[in-house]
C-alpha cells in the first residue's frame, strides 16, 4: 500500500518522463503483437518486401484490372457458358507457366551433393 | 562346447559392425562431400525458397480468382435453378485442396528455412535429414497442384454437361 502510494506519488512528481515512458511500453507492447501475429500467421512467408527478396519482386503477376468479373446474376446462355470457360481456360494458362514445386529443384546433383561416379576399377 | 564359442565370437563380430565396414567407409566419404559442399547448397536452397514464395504467390492468387470463378458460376446456375450438386461438390473440393496447398507450403518453407539456417559441417546428418523432409513436403505440394488442376478440368468437363442440357 505504502509503495503504491510512492509510486502514484513519483508519477505526479514526474509526470512527462511518466507519460514519455508509458507510451513507450504500450508502443513496445503493440509492435510486439504485431510482430507475433506477422510470424504465427505466416504471412511472413509470403512478404517479398524482406531482404533479400528485391531480384524476385518483379516476378509477381499483378491481377488484371481492366477484366470485368465474372457475374453470379444474370441469365444461363451459351455464350456465359462461352465466357465461363474462357476465363478459366485463362487461369488455367497462367497456372501452367508458374512454378510447379518439382522434385528436381532440391535433387542432390541440383545442390552438388552428389557423389561423383567412381572410377571403374581394372581387373 | 566349441562350438558354442564359435558362435558366440560371430555374434559379437557381427554385432561391433566388423562386417559393416565398407558401408561405414561409404556414408563417411557421403558426409565428407556434404560437409564440403553443404555451404554452397544451402545458398542455392536460398534461391530456390525465394522462386518458390513468388510460385505461391502468384499461384495463390491465380487458385483465388478461380475459386471466385467457380463460386460466381454455381450462384448464377441457383439464380437460373439449374441444379448442379456434383459442380457444388467439386468447388467444396477445391476449397479444401487450396487450404491443404497454402498449409503444405507452410510446412515446406519452415522446413526450408531450417535447412538453411542450420550449421551444416557441423550437423551433416541433420541437414541431410531435414533436407529430406523438404523433399517429401514440395513433392506434397507437387501432388496437391496435380490434383487442383483435375478439379479444374473436372468442373469444366461437368459444366459442359449442364451446358449442353441449355442448347
Amino acid at each position: 500500500m505504502k509503495k503504491t502510494k510512492n509510486f502514484s506519488k513519483f508519477v505526479n512528481q514526474h509526470q512527462l518522463a511518466s507519460m514519455i515512458v508509458i507510451a513507450l511500453l504500450v508502443a513496445s507492447l503493440m509492435t510486439g503483437l504485431s510482430l507475433w501475429l506477422y510470424r504465427t500467421s505466416g504471412a511472413f512467408r509470403l512478404d517479398l518486401s524482406r531482404p533479400g527478396y528485391e531480384q524476385v519482386r518483379g516476378d509477381v503477376i499483378h491481377d488484371s484490372k481492366e477484366e470485368k468479373p465474372f457475374s453470379s446474376s444474370g441469365k444461363l446462355t451459351p455464350e456465359v457458358i462461352d465466357d465461363f470457360n474462357a476465363r478459366l481456360n485463362k487461369q488455367q494458362n497462367d497456372l501452367s507457366k508458374m512454378g510447379n514445386f518439382g522434385g528436381e529443384a532440391l535433387s542432390d546433383s541440383n545442390l552438388g551433393l552428389e557423389q561423383p561416379e567412381q572410377p571403374e576399377q581394372s581387373e | 562346447m566349441k562350438k558354442f564359442i564359435i558362435a558366440a565370437i560371430a555374434l559379437v563380430v557381427s554385432l561391433t559392425g566388423a562386417f559393416a565396414v565398407p558401408k561405414a567407409l561409404a556414408m563417411d566419404y557421403d558426409y565428407a562431400i556434404m560437409m564440403a559442399n553443404c555451404h554452397a547448397a544451402q545458398a542455392v536452397i536460398s534461391q530456390i525458397e525465394k522462386a518458390d514464395a513468388v510460385s505461391r504467390i502468384n499461384r495463390g492468387r491465380a487458385y483465388n480468382n478461380t475459386l471466385d470463378l467457380l463460386f460466381a458460376m454455381n450462384a448464377r446456375l441457383s439464380n437460373n435453378r439449374i441444379a448442379a450438386p456434383r459442380l457444388i461438390e467439386l468447388t467444396s473440393d477445391f476449397e479444401t485442396q487450396l487450404a491443404a496447398f497454402r498449409a503444405s507450403y507452410d510446412r515446406y518453407d519452415a522446413e526450408l528455412t531450417r535447412v538453411i539456417d542450420i550449421n551444416c559441417a557441423q550437423k551433416p546428418t541433420e541437414f541431410y535429414d531435414r533436407l529430406s523432409n523438404a523433399r517429401e513436403y514440395r513433392q506434397t505440394i507437387a501432388d496437391e497442384i496435380k490434383q487442383l488442376n483435375k478439379i479444374i478440368d473436372e468442373y469444366k468437363s461437368e459444366l459442359n454437361k449442364v451446358a449442353e442440357g441449355l442448347e
